[in-house]
């Protein structure tokens, strides 16, 4: 009989093939209208994951674990918010009409602002060049800095589509030069939360 | 049905609390103050924890409407105590022990970054269409933002929404407080 060995079935998410280890698991216990299937909403998705920054920091070259700027700390624990994936096969590009008007987002090459002056705590829609010279939604980033200041983002990445698993993540703007080795982290570690299975006679 | 978007003005407030330490009190209160008029379902505890005086509390739930404020005054003071004593405990555990003056303070600077998070949350769900209603959140999100800013100050999860105590079930917990923020939250997110 084939047994998911050493997770609980309780942390696995609906539908898929991965198995959320208890220490890297966040339930949420919500109560909530299960009325929906494109949303996480749908049983076995009342779960987020969370990776600590200590871990994100041994993975990653140069992964600023706190950016604290008013005397209390701001880890940077990946927070994984998890739901069931679109059921389009792959994100749609995104037509620009005219790229020169995209203004490159600080610490990076492939990301872009659509608003050249995003207000404070708005977010604004983040684009990512691909190697195709297509653009894509990649998330969100806000201006968390204060009037007449250089802009600092906190951003949020959407979209990071995991086999049927949609992932969203902060990210503070310390940590955007390093966003696709962060996604491929996190891909990594759902490699290594498939629900193992042995057979046991 | 009432606009929820977060207007200009109250962006301002949180901008000027974030960079004016000593007014911070004043402008939170006034912040979840008006996002009372909006209905917004976060903004009882906000206001109830972020308020000047409990006179000033009694006065706003007297005068608001019952389906709103959904339970009297004395249930959300309530809620004020046990909030306060979860944040300062929850600060203390991640190692942010002060005298209760420093603890006055990281607990507005924590509402501040709270307040942040909200803001930003509202206005996603309004840009992207989240849920049945634009811009009134779901106990999803609301758990999920508290959860972020909790983590970024090394607070344990356990100490959002309920007892501070981890001994209590949380099947209690849901019970006593599942509708402190949500009996009229988004049912969808």
């Amino acid at each position: 009989m084939a047994v998911y060995a050493e997770t609980p079935v309780a942390n696995r998410l609906a539908g898929t093939d991965f198995c959320i280890p208890d220490r890297y698991a966040v339930r949420l216990e919500i109560r909530e209208q299960a009325d929906d299937e494109l949303y996480d909403t749908s049983p076995g998705f009342d779960l987020n994951a969370k990776i600590h920054y200590n871990e994100a920091a041994k993975h990653l070259d140069g992964y600023v674990r706190n950016v604290a700027d008013d005397g209390l700390p701001q880890y940077q624990t990946l927070y994984l918010g998890l739901r069931p994936a679109p059921k389009t096969e792959s994100v749609p590009s995104r037509s620009v009409e005219d790229p020169t008007s995209l203004t490159t987002l600080t610490n990076t090459k492939d990301l872009f602002i659509t608003d050249k002056v995003p207000s404070y705590l708005v977010p604004t829609e983040v684009l990512k060049k691909t190697a195709n010279d297509n653009y894509i939604t990649w998330g969100t980033c806000s201006r968390t800095s204060h009037h007449n200041q250089p802009a600092v983002y906190a951003c949020q990445r959407r979209n990071l589509i995991i086999d049927s698993v949609a992932v969203e993540y902060n990210i503070h703007q310390a940590n955007l030069s390093r966003h696709e080795g962060i996604d491929e982290f996190i891909r990594q570690k759902f490699e290594s939360w498939q629900c193992e299975q042995s057979t046991d006679g | 049905m009432p606009d929820h978007s977060i207007s200009s003005h109250e962006r301002a407030l949180i901008d000027r609390a974030d960079s004016t330490p000593k007014r911070r009190s004043e402008l939170l209160e006034r912040f979840w103050q008006s996002r009372i008029k909006t209905k917004d379902p976060v903004a009882r505890v906000g206001f109830a924890l972020y308020c000047s005086s409990l006179d000033k509390l009694r006065r706003i739930i007297a005068n608001g409407k019952s389906d709103y404020w959904g339970r009297g005054y004395y249930y959300w003071r309530a809620m004020r105590v046990q909030t306060l004593m979860n944040l300062a405990l929850g600060l203390e555990e991640a190692g942010h022990a002060g005298d209760l003056e420093q603890t006055r303070d990281m607990v507005l600077a924590v509402g501040i970054r709270l307040a942040k998070q909200h803001i930003r949350t509202v206005t996603r769900d309004i840009r992207q269409g989240i849920g049945k209603t634009p811009g009134k959140l779901s106990a999803r999100q609301i758990k999920k933002y508290h959860h972020q800013v909790f983590e970024e100050l090394g607070i344990p999860r356990h100490y959002y929404g309920g007892t501070s105590l981890q001994s209590v079930p949380d099947s209690w917990e849901l019970w006593l407080y599942g509708d402190l923020y949500c009996h009229d939250c988004d049912p969808r997110s």
